[in-house]
């Protein structure tokens, strides 16, 4: 194969015939087929899956607390203002569809994170 | 035992296969981790002789990017709009990886090797293998990155200009200027030899 790369690869009379040259030199002589990529190929996509899935739910916890957080430095002052709206019949009903919302919205959200790939 | 295939040059034309259309379509509906392990086996070998190819032989690199390849793809299969063959949006997203980590080590990436001997090509696959990946020493990125999608791959040059985003009378000058390079090489080392 040597001698006849070499010769195929020599000038001769000025032209060269380098198209077949290249595709002989240039293709792929080897098919890498290898389960051992695959396995680690599949290894980092889970790892990627559950990396996403500790930061969602530290940041929702964290949000979560920063809000409890927030409320009870309210509540001390507008003790009185949430008890004389919260307490109204109309208001109660209104505050429980938006707790409800709420919920649904990031359940849907964050399931599609927790289903395992 | 490495298997000694002649690749033909076919060009990548046409749509997603339909055995790739059912896989993606069980990845982007249910995320199904053995869908997207067959198009892995499936596509590990072009994916990864080609970034062996640009890296001129580097086969951790190239096998580590091609890794990050496939979980890109993974992550975005979504975003395939199956315009285009399956493979080449493979290639697209090794190539922007191969350039990002290009851009943070550039430098070694552009050493002409200068230790390539003809005298070690041999009839074995992997030595020839390891040859062509020598030769890319010679050349850029750019140019390393298109003469193996024209010439290992069989893209065409519009393909080409596809799936990299680098303007036709670009590919083919630098595709010129590639083999005009490997040709200069080769007559260097048949007169020295």
């Amino acid at each position: 194969m040597k001698d006849n790369l070499m010769k195929e690869s020599l000038i001769k009379n000025g032209s060269l015939k380098s198209d077949d040259l290249f595709v002989k030199l240039l293709s792929y002589h080897v098919q890498l087929i290898d389960d051992v990529f695959v396995e680690s190929v599949m290894k980092k996509i889970d790892s990627a899956f559950k990396f996403r899935q500790w930061v969602l739910s530290i940041f929702t916890v964290l949000g979560c607390i920063g809000g409890l957080i927030g409320l009870s430095m309210l509540w001390g002052s507008s003790k009185a203002v949430f008890e004389s709206v919260l307490l109204s019949g109309y208001s109660l009903l209104f505050f429980t569809l938006i707790v409800v919302a709420v919920v649904v919205f990031f359940t849907w959200v964050l399931n599609e994170e927790f289903e395992t790939p | 035992m490495p298997m000694i295939t002649q690749k033909k040059n076919v060009s990548i034309t046409g749509k997603v296969t339909p055995d790739d259309a059912e896989c993606i379509a069980c990845v982007v509906s249910s995320s199904d981790p053995e869908a997207f392990a067959q198009l892995v086996r499936k596509y590990q070998s072009s994916v990864r002789q080609f970034l062996r190819r640009l890296s001129a032989g580097d086969h951790a690199m190239a096998d580590d990017l091609a890794q990050e390849t496939f979980l890109l793809a993974y992550q975005k299969i979504s975003t395939y709009k199956g315009s285009g063959h399956f493979k080449g949006w493979l290639f697209k997203i090794a190539y922007r990886r191969f350039l990002r980590m290009k851009q943070t080590g550039a430098a070694k990436y552009e050493i002409i090797s200068s230790d390539i001997t003809l005298n070690s090509v041999s009839n074995d696959a992997v030595e020839a293998d390891i040859l062509a990946e020598k030769m890319m020493g010679y050349l850029t990125v750019e140019e390393r990155v298109l003469i193996t999608l024209n010439i290992s791959e069989g893209m065409s040059h519009s393909e080409i200009s596809q799936y990299t985003g680098i303007s036709l009378g670009t590919i083919k000058s630098s595709i010129r200027r590639s083999k005009q390079k490997l040709i200069k090489e080769f007559s260097t080392e048949e007169q020295v030899a």
